[in-house]
């Protein structure tokens, strides 16, 4: 049973029915980061979109608001870009920070 | 999503959440628990309305950007369609401009919670949008209801009558109604006191209801006349059932007046196959009818057919 630093979650650590929910979040967090990355990769930008839009609506309910932050941001950022259009290097920076922050809870996953 | 069989058992309300994201599901799922509603699940904003035509849930929380159908658009559905358009929504939305919400209100929504969304105030939002939605469908019964009777009221027989005839009219149902009056009312009042009128008016349209079947919708027409509207049945059926009713009724025992019994006379136009009278010339009709019951002697039926055929009780043996 991994311990959970409070400093990461935005739910509370210490209750029962919170951690359920951070864990569901967490059995998850590997194929969604594959699913970014390939979607990305593949240069489905729409699909993108709708992946961080969810991210940014589900994440902070489940206790991980920074992965809701970075999610906003690169909605934003493919929001105002024309989807058709876009390349990877143009949203990279904000793509690199969503993927970070998912990363750095990873740590928390029983290997 | 709530099993319909079990619907007699569990009666939380049923809660239905319509979003695209799995995410939110189960957050939602996990959230409500100790809430006592049940939680009914879609995917997006067509199968959400499909859902909520066949088993109208008590509230709906509706997401806004969805593939399929969005949920401006499944609003709109919504308050179009009578069976859905008294059932609460209350829009989820990451999009939260103001345009938004106006647009959402507008729309007829209930509530409006942004995402991603703070629990304890969605559990408020909540409580407090089926409290306001019970008070409602409170207020929308007592609106429909005769207060001494419990019957439906005159309001209420005016629309569903419309309603009947119209779907008398698609699928070539039987549609028959019935227009009763107390015989001699006027005689009770005068001899025993208004009291015991409106126990004779209320102690009658027990008697009616407890006669009725759940599909039937028996109202309280003005003072002492009553009506009946029939679905799916034939003036044939109509007179058995109404024959029954008579005879109880002269067969009542009155506290207030032991020697004084009372009859009702009726009224009775149907249909077996589709209309074949306008609404109001068959209520006319009916009305007529009633007045030849109440020309030939009092406590009797007089039955028809919408095309004019007479139909008589058969013979007791």
């Amino acid at each position: 049973m991994p311990q959970y630093d409070q400093a990461q979650f935005s739910l509370d650590v210490t209750d029962e029915d919170d951690i359920e929910l951070i864990e569901m979040f967490l059995e998850e967090l590997p194929s969604r980061i594959d699913t970014l990355r390939s979607v990305a990769e593949a240069g489905d930008f729409s699909h993108l979109n709708r992946l961080a839009h969810q991210l940014k609506g589900a994440a902070p309910g489940f206790g991980f608001d920074p992965i809701g932050t970075t999610a906003g941001i690169l909605e934003e950022r493919l929001k105002t870009s024309n989807l058709e259009m876009v390349e990877l290097e143009q949203i990279q920076d904000e793509f690199d920070a969503l993927l970070t922050e998912c990363n750095s809870y990873l740590k928390y996953i029983d290997s | 999503m709530p099993d319909p069989s079990n619907n007699q058992l569990d009666s939380r309300p049923v809660v239905l959440l319509v979003d695209d994201s799995d995410f939110v599901h189960r957050l939602l799922k996990a959230r409500l628990k100790y809430e006592s509603v049940q939680l009914a699940s879609a995917y997006n904003g067509l199968e959400g309305f499909e859902f909520a035509k066949k088993n109208p849930p008590d509230l709906i929380l509706l997401d806004i950007d969805m593939p399929v159908m969005d949920g401006f658009e499944t609003l709109r559905c919504l308050m179009e369609e009578p069976i859905t358009r008294n059932i609460p929504v209350i829009v989820l939305s990451g999009m939260d401009t103001t345009q938004d919400k106006v647009t959402a209100f507008d729309l007829g929504a209930i509530d409006f919670v942004s995402k991603p969304f703070e629990l304890t105030e969605l559990r408020a939002r909540l409580r407090s949008s089926l409290r306001i939605s019970s008070l409602l469908k409170m207020l929308e019964q007592k609106a429909q209801v005769d207060g001494l009777t419990g019957l439906y009221n005159r309001a209420y027989f005016d629309q569903r009558w419309i309603e009947e005839y119209e779907r008398c009219l698609r699928h070539s149902n039987g549609l028959t109604i019935v227009m009763m009056d107390i015989d001699n009312f006027k005689s009770v009042n005068d001899s025993f006191g208004h009291p015991a009128g409106d126990a004779v008016i209320s102690g009658v349209a027990n008697l009616i209801q407890s006669h009725v079947r759940k599909s039937d919708i028996a109202c309280r027409y003005g003072g002492e006349e009553f009506v009946l509207i029939l679905p799916e049945t034939s003036p044939e059926q109509a007179l058995g059932l109404c024959e029954r009713i008579r005879t109880d009724c002269e067969a009542i025992h009155w506290p207030r007046h032991p020697d004084r019994n009372i009859t009702i006379s009726m009224g009775i136009t149907g249909c077996s196959d589709g209309a074949t009278l306008q609404p109001m010339p068959w209520i006319e009709h009916a009305d007529s009818n009633l007045y030849k019951a109440k020309e030939s002697g009092r406590n009797r039926i007089v039955c028809d057919q919408t095309q004019g055929k007479l139909i008589g009780l058969p013979k007791a043996g």
